[in-house]
């Protein structure tokens, strides 16, 4: 059980939508860079440093194509390289290109994490209150999805088995496939109806329903959300009054220090970012302790 | 039956989100406007679904699709671009009206990213999916419905419009601008990966549409569905 899970969805959710609004909005590098070394090292915390580092090879790709895309599409800037077909490639569109990687980078990462620390289902439990209607046909849904994954392996072994779905070459595989997946189709929409009678007979849409409180809120939670606020305000403001917005064309190297205003809003801004790191590394670094005590 | 503190606070957050979204593109943070506006544009649809007044069989049988289509898409997960989802969203939309055809795709967009992973990309497809799906809706009652020409049509639109919306997302988030030029290159660079997707629509929708008319059309027949 990570920290996480012990608290109230919404708070979760709140973090990491203020920190991906954070990330996608940073132009600074040094913004960009301590968002960036906080998505990896709240990877690290949650999947270990083994697996995290078992994504280095796709993201250097990832990290190489966007500075590609940005040296050979953008011709803007003062420093010019070289020329390509009488284009000029700069150093500052390779520079611009290297930082929206690490940005991209760090959505990914930061949207991973986000789906470990809320799984499908409390994810889902978010929107029951306001959007109940929708929150029942997704979980319905999830409900289906496994029953169904079971159901077409054993449809396609028994039609296998009968020697129904042989043939060679890619179109028969995919005819066969395809009847199995509408066997499946024919199955589950009569039983779904079933279920909805079910669901009927239990009284759904009958006026007068309450909810079920299955996610209690916590003083926990109440902290957190505060300390949310109060780091968001100075986190955002730079957003809001357009100060210290970064410039790629034309490079300002003076601006790379951030000013006082800009340096405590970065701050506020990782601290965000770090605040589940400390509270799941805290988690992490207790199990590991307890677990060799054993 | 939505209640009137409900339907405030849904058209509160609509519109917050929305006054964030001009606010972001006056600014020019596109990196967050243009997903933002992706999910903006699904959420009158999302709303509707909630308002309306149907049953739990109707229920049932988009979630049975939206599994469908999620199985089928992890099912084929080992081959790129060549997935079912398009054309069983298309179905749906073709056997159950524009406003299932629409939740079939959004939602199978949102469910079976928990298995491909989630990021911006998912407002993208949610309404790329949701799109095409709302689009074959709109041809439920018409006596087109199984005009293999409209289907082709579906298809084909269906892997465009896919293309055109997830490179939306790639553009803005390698470049941080909407520059013509760099959205142009990657549609012309995902060219083929565009043709393949209209290309499996087609294909799909060819293998697929008879049995799976056959098996809708039945189940509205039998339990007045979508009446």
């Amino acid at each position: 059980m990570t920290y996480a899970d012990r608290l109230h969805p919404l708070t979760v959710f709140a973090f990491y939508c203020a920190i991906l609004v954070l990330t996608m909005t940073a132009t600074h590098p040094v913004a960009l860079l301590s968002l960036f070394v906080s998505a990896v090292l709240l990877r690290a915390v949650q999947i270990g440093v083994k697996r995290t580092l078992a994504g280095v090879p796709i993201a250097l790709l990832l990290l190489l194509s966007v500075t590609a895309i940005n040296l050979f599409l953008v011709h803007r800037g003062a420093k010019i390289l070289f020329f390509l077909n009488g284009k000029p490639i700069t150093l500052e569109a390779g520079l611009a290109g290297v930082f929206s990687g690490l940005m991209i980078l760090s959505v990914i990462l930061f949207c991973a994490c986000m789906s470990r620390s809320l799984p499908g289902d409390r994810m889902l439990s978010l929107f029951k209150r306001r959007l109940p209607r929708l929150a029942l046909l997704l979980r319905m849904t999830l409900g289906f999805i496994p029953r169904m994954r079971t159901r077409y392996r054993e449809i396609s072994d028994a039609r296998g088995a009968l020697g129904l779905s042989r043939g060679r070459g890619m179109l028969n595989v995919l005819r066969a496939r395809l009847t199995d997946l509408s066997i499946l189709l024919t199955l589950t929409l009569e039983e779904s109806m079933d279920q909805a009678d079910g669901m009927r007979a239990r009284g759904y849409g009958l006026p007068g329903a309450t909810r079920a409180v299955t996610e209690p809120r916590s003083a926990r939670d109440a902290i957190l959300s505060v300390g949310l606020v109060l780091l968001l305000v100075p986190a955002l403001l730079p957003l809001f009054t357009g100060r210290g917005e970064w410039n790629w064309y034309p490079l300002d190297r003076s601006a790379l220090v951030p000013d006082l205003f800009l340096s405590l809003s970065f701050a506020a801004g990782t601290a965000i970012a770090v605040l589940p790191i400390l509270l799941e590394g805290k988690e992490t670094l207790k199990w590991h302790i307890l677990r060799s005590r054993i | 039956m939505t209640s009137v503190k409900t339907r405030v606070f849904l058209l509160a957050f609509g519109g917050v989100l929305v006054l964030f979204d001009v606010f972001l593109w006056l600014r020019g943070q596109y990196r967050l406007a243009i997903p933002l506006l992706a999910f903006c544009l699904t959420l009158p649809a999302l709303i509707v679904f909630e308002w309306r007044r149907s049953g739990a069989r109707e229920l049932a049988a988009i979630a049975v699709m939206t599994g469908i289509s999620v199985v089928g898409r992890v099912l084929f997960a080992p081959l790129p671009g060549f997935k079912p989802v398009s054309a069983v969203v298309i179905l749906t939309g073709l056997s159950f009206g524009p406003l299932a055809g629409f939740m079939t795709g959004a939602a199978t967009a949102l469910l079976s990213n928990f298995f491909f992973g989630q990021g911006p990309w998912t407002a993208f497809q949610m309404l790329a999916w949701g799109a095409v799906g709302f689009l074959s809706g709109l041809f439920a009652r018409s006596r087109l419905r199984r005009n293999p020409l409209l289907l082709l049509l579906l298809g084909v639109i269906g892997g465009a419009l896919f293309s055109a919306l997830t490179d939306l997302w790639t553009t803005v988030a390698a470049t941080g601008t909407l520059l013509p030029a760099a959205y142009l290159t990657f549609l012309v660079s995902g060219l083929p990966f565009t043709l393949l997707y209209a290309v499996s629509n087609v294909l799909f929708l060819l293998l697929l549409t008879r049995p799976i008319l056959r098996k809708t059309d039945r189940l509205k027949q039998k339990y007045g569905l979508f009446a």
